[in-house]
């Protein structure tokens, strides 16, 4: 791990030399808005193995709109999620 | 005080971490630009796209956190953090797991956090390329990388310097 931070600091530390620059600016904050269509990606590909499952489909949909879209948190969410979940699945539901 | 902020912050991310960084980011995202108003959503991303840019895993997004705010200390605290106590989680839970590989509860448990973390790992993208104004060149470069990612069977790093590119092409000026 010290190697990376080492990097992660460094690549840190040359952006703020250059984060005033607008194109500066625009190029890394595109790398940002494909990082997240990439995390978006992710979870369409992990996805793709519960999509004939409406239970899960309704667990997706709950944490999507309740963390991602109405921002409440995830202390909240998880455990009540977490605990749906399990009742679903002892009821072969997923 | 700061420092233990952060300790304290990170390390109760690091505890809910299931599916690892992309499943946690919103809650990240919420403390640390909501909550504590430590970065704006716009330095957040930028700080997100670095810890991507950069080889290693994505979790070194707080180490750019800690380190904008409170410099080198609060990278170093704020990423054993988010590391140590999942760590020492994980290894006692693996310990535990395996002593219950039977058990139907176990089942029920695998089955049940697989929707949770697609549904988290979603959020975390929606959150980081929402800012407070939607901005729909943000939404266009996400697409496109999402759908280039399922598609194109090519090496991530590709799908990002070319998300640089068209960012340099449509958010400059």
């Amino acid at each position: 791990m010290a190697l990376p931070f080492v990097w992660v600091m460094a690549l840190g530390a040359l952006y703020l030399e250059w984060s005033t620059h607008p194109l500066v600016r625009a190029v890394v904050t595109g790398v940002g808005a494909t990082g997240a269509g990439l995390f978006m990606g992710t979870a369409l590909k992990l996805g793709r193995a519960l999509i004939k499952r409406p239970a899960a489909l309704v667990l997706v949909a709950a944490c999507f709109l309740s963390v991602g879209v109405g921002r409440v948190s995830m202390l909240i969410v998880l455990p009540l999620a977490a605990a749906l979940g399990i009742v679903f699945a002892r009821r072969g539901w997923l | 005080m700061i420092l233990a902020d952060i300790a304290v912050t990170f390390g109760v991310l690091s505890l809910i971490a299931f599916g690892g960084m992309p499943a946690v980011m919103p809650e990240m995202q919420r403390l640390v630009v909501d909550v504590k108003g430590w970065t704006t959503h716009a330095e957040f991303i930028q700080l997100f796209a670095i810890a991507q840019a950069a080889p290693g895993p994505n979790v070194l997004i707080v180490s750019l956190v800690g380190w904008r705010v409170a410099g080198l200390a609060g990278a170093i605290v704020a990423l054993l953090a988010v590391c140590a106590p999942a760590a020492v989680l994980s290894w006692w839970i693996a310990g535990l797991w395996e002593r219950f590989k039977e058990s139907p509860w176990r089942i029920a448990i695998q089955r049940a956090i697989a929707p949770l973390v697609v549904g988290l790992t979603l959020s975390g993208g929606y959150v980081i390329c929402t800012p407070e104004t939607p901005d729909w060149r943000l939404w266009t470069i996400a697409a496109a990388s999402a759908t280039a990612f399922l598609t194109l069977k090519i090496n991530p790093l590709w799908i990002l310097a070319a998300g640089g590119t068209i960012g340099g092409l449509l958010l400059a000026g």
